[in-house]
C-alpha cells in the first residue's frame, strides 16, 4: 500500500512519500510513476552519464547504479569502513569514548557495610556480604534504547559524489557509534526537496520522500546501506520517488531542501523519540562536525536521563 | 518549463515567465537536481528565446 500524505504546515504545503522497505518502493513506485511522470522519469537514465562524477567509483550507468543499490555495493562499503576509521584520529576522543561508555545504572550491592543489614545473611555468618548500598555502575545498554537515522541524500547536480562520500562516511560512523553504545537503530534514506512541480498545478512547494534500509529488529546489510548512503541513490531512486508525486514534475525536479524530516520520521520525533536527521557533509571537516555533534547529544548523563 | 503560451490569460503570463527562468537558471547554474547536458542547454536557451519575444510581444501591447 503506497504510503503518502500531502497537507500544509506553518502555511506551505508539503507531500511526502515512504516505503518501509527498498523491496516495497520496486513493488509499488512504478505505477504511481506511471500516472503522472513516465516521460520525466525517462530523462533520469541519461542524466550525469557523461559525467564521472555523477554516480562515481566507476558506476557509469543506471542500471549499474540502481543493481548496487538492490544487490550490495562491497567495494563501497569497504571504502566507507577504511575512511570512517581514519576519522578516528581527528573526532574528539573524548566525545567518542563518552559516547561508548555504557550508562550508569543502581545495583544492589552487598558488602560488610552498608545502608540496610540482611539479617538471613547475619544469621548464616555471611558478614562479609550482610550490609546492602546502591551503587551506581555502568552497564551495556538497556534494550529500551532506540534511535531512528534519516539520512538526507539530497545534492544539487553540481556536487560531486566524491564529495558526496563524506555523508556517507559520517553516516556509517554514527550508526557504528550508536550500535557500539548499544542502541537499536532503525534506518531511513531519503530527501527533501523544494520547487519539484510544474507551476500552476497547486502543487505543494516542499517534498520529503523516504526508504526504509532496515527496521529496529534487522541485522545492518553494510553493503546495502553504502549503496543506499551514496549520491546514487539519490540520482536514481530518490528522483524515481519525486517522479511518484501526483503533480507533473518540473524538468529539473526542483531542488534540495537539505532540511527536515519525511513524515513518519516527523511524528516519532513530535511524539518525543529520538530521531537524528544526517543532512549535508561535504568535506571531511563537515562529516568531523557532523559526527561530533551526534556524539555530544549522547553524553552518558543525557541517556541516563532518557532511560 | 516549456510553458505552452496559448494556454495563458493575461493574469497568469507573468508568473509562467517568472516561474521558466527561474527553472531554466536552476538548471543552467546546476542547483537543481537535475543534470544538463550541452544538447538540453542548447534546448533552454531557445525556450529563452521563446520566452524573450513573448514579453518584447507583451511590452509592445502596453499603451
Amino acid at each position: 500500500m503506497e504510503k503518502t500524505a500531502e497537507f500544509t504546515a506553518g502555511g506551505a504545503a508539503e507531500y511526502h512519500i515512504w516505503f518501509d522497505s527498498l523491496e516495497e518502493m520496486h513493488a509499488e513506485l512504478p505505477a504511481m510513476i506511471r500516472r503522472h511522470n513516465l516521460e520525466a522519469s525517462h530523462q533520469l537514465t541519461t542524466w550525469g552519464m557523461s559525467n564521472d562524477a555523477w554516480f562515481g567509483f566507476g558506476i557509469n550507468s543506471y542500471t549499474e547504479m540502481t543493481t548496487k543499490i538492490r544487490d550490495g555495493w562491497p567495494e563501497y562499503a569497504e571504502l566507507l569502513g577504511k575512511r570512517a576509521a581514519e576519522l578516528d584520529a581527528a573526532l574528539d576522543l573524548e566525545t567518542v569514548r563518552a559516547m561508548t561508555i555504557d550508562v550508569r545504572k543502581r545495583k544492589r550491592h552487598r558488602m560488610d557495610q552498608g545502608d540496610t543489614l540482611d539479617l538471613p545473611r547475619v544469621w548464616n555468618g555471611d558478614l562479609d556480604h550482610a550490609w546492602e548500598r546502591p551503587v551506581r555502575v555502568p552497564r551495556r545498554s538497556a534494550s529500551q534504547r532506540y534511535v531512528t537515522i534519516y539520512l538526507d541524500v539530497s545534492a544539487a547536480a553540481m556536487r560531486n559524489a566524491r564529495d558526496a562520500v563524506w555523508r556517507a562516511i559520517a553516516a556509517k560512523k554514527i550508526t557504528d557509534l550508536f550500535t557500539s553504545a548499544g542502541f537499536s537503530t532503525e534506518i531511513w534514506v531519503g530527501d527533501s526537496t523544494s520547487g519539484a512541480y510544474v507551476w500552476n498545478q497547486n502543487a505543494p512547494a516542499k517534498t520529503w520522500t523516504g526508504v526504509r534500509v532496515k527496521e529496529f529488529s534487522q541485522p545492518i546489510n553494510e553493503d546495502r546501506l553504502a549503496a543506499m548512503s551514496s549520491v546514487g541513490m539519490l540520482r536514481t531512486h530518490g528522483f524515481e520517488m519525486i517522479c511518484g508525486s501526483p503533480w507533473k514534475v518540473q524538468s529539473s525536479l526542483g531542488m534540495p531542501l537539505n532540511r527536515g524530516l519525511v513524515l513518519p520520521l516527523r511524528e516519532r520525533q513530535e511524539a518525543g523519540e529520538r530521531v537524528i536527521r544526517i543532512g549535508e557533509c561535504w568535506t571531511r571537516e563537515e562529516a568531523i562536525r557532523e559526527v561530533t555533534a551526534v556524539a555530544q547529544s549522547l553524553l552518558p548523563q543525557k541517556l541516563e536521563e532518557a532511560s | 518549463m516549456k510553458t505552452s503560451w496559448d494556454q495563458l490569460s493575461d493574469d497568469n503570463v507573468v508568473d509562467a515567465i517568472v516561474n521558466d527562468l527561474q527553472e531554466a537558471s536552476r538548471l543552467i547554474d546546476r542547483q537543481s537536481f537535475g543534470s544538463v547536458r550541452d544538447s538540453q542547454t542548447v534546448e533552454i536557451k531557445r525556450i529563452l528565446e521563446e520566452t524573450k519575444a513573448k514579453i518584447d510581444s507583451l511590452l509592445e501591447r502596453l499603451p
